[in-house]
């Protein structure tokens, strides 16, 4: 299964962890796996129409998925992916 | 430029002479360090180690904008304080301190935040900006100022044990808004972030060598590359950021 990062401020709402590894075909079906998983992630990861918020950033094996094919992009069972919400702090 | 030996002091020969060692690096980066001018909004644990390692490179002139007086809970990640400026405007402690470390770099200081009502004044001539401010709003100021102006900004934060730094060539790579079209809703107050030294001064750190690499042609900068650590986990990632062709404030160049 595509094994997930999960960056510091989602892990309180995911059990503590900072990587699950669960099932999806599709980043968007990784994620809404997610959510069934740690239902309390779905208000910092997803917006009102259930698409990644604007401010998190998702990468596939270190390639945005922007350059990939967003929300669709196909995945593998080795494929790492990392959730990362923008930060500012100095 | 031929630089000779006889350009620097034997006291700036010796206390340079580690770096000038570094294949690539000799004295004509050194020339080009001292000539240049960097920008940095606000001087505290990402931009105060920016300030403070540049400031031991040799770099020329700093400018380092930051308001507000020291308190107590700034004195476990802000290089440039010690306890004894508890009290004191950020900025004077700031110059003491980089004073103390290199009286040969020229330290200009504006005591207030960057907005968009000062930034002209605080980049101004400016060779290249740094960006280590706690609140997206001035981040995004200093991005708007570094594509205007067509020059490069190193762009590094945190959050608890995470960080990152990127560097930012107007015209070549993403932006800050490219990569971050929109700030987080939750994020609207500079206590926003929990945070523990070594995370900010890696990101500070890395920023530094990177506004030195940008400055004198020395070694590879991170354009178009994101280096993202969690100092938790041991995550450490050089990950691919690109441009965004309808970004606002980049998508014309």
């Amino acid at each position: 299964m595509p094994k997930l990062y999960l960056p510091t401020i989602m892990r309180p709402n995911a059990g503590g962890r900072s990587t699950v590894q669960l099932s999806g075909e599709t980043v968007s079906e990784l994620m809404h796996n997610l959510v069934a998983e740690y239902p309390n992630v779905k208000g910092q990861l997803l917006d009102a129409d259930g698409h990644v918020q604007r401010h998190i950033n998702v990468y596939v094996n270190d390639e945005d998925i922007r350059s990939l094919s967003g929300e669709n992009t196909a995945l593998t069972d080795r494929d790492e992916i990392m959730v990362l919400p923008a930060m500012a702090g100095g | 430029m031929t630089v000779r030996e006889q350009d620097f002091t034997d006291f700036q020969l010796e206390r340079y002479s580690r770096q000038i060692r570094l294949d690539g690096f000799g004295l004509e980066a050194q020339r080009r360090l001292r000539s240049s001018h960097v920008a940095i909004s606000r001087g505290g644990g990402v931009g105060g180690t920016i300030a403070i390692h540049l400031a031991r490179a040799g770099i020329g002139r700093l400018t380092i904008a930051h308001g507000g007086t020291l308190v107590p809970e700034y004195l476990n990640r802000m290089p440039l304080i010690t306890n004894e400026d508890i009290g004191r405007p950020c900025v004077d402690a700031f110059a003491d301190m980089l004073a103390r470390v290199n009286p040969d770099v020229q330290v200009r200081t504006v005591a207030e935040y960057v907005s968009d009502d000062n930034i002209a004044d605080v980049v101004g001539d400016a060779d290249l900006i740094a960006d280590g401010a706690p609140l997206f709003e001035e981040r995004y100021v200093m991005n708007r100022a570094a594509v205007a102006m067509r020059v490069p900004m190193v762009s590094g934060a945190m959050y608890d044990t995470e960080g990152y730094v990127t560097t930012i060539a107007p015209g070549r790579g993403p932006c800050l808004a490219c990569i971050y079209p929109q700030k987080p809703a939750y994020w609207n107050d500079v206590h926003i972030f929990p945070a523990i030294g070594p995370g900010p001064t890696i990101v500070g750190a890395m920023a530094a060598m990177e506004a030195i690499k940008l400055l004198t042609g020395f070694g590879e900068p991170l354009e178009s590359r994101l280096w993202f650590f969690d100092l938790r986990t041991n995550t450490n990632r050089p990950l691919k950021v690109l441009r965004d062709p309808s970004c606002t404030v980049c998508g014309h160049l």
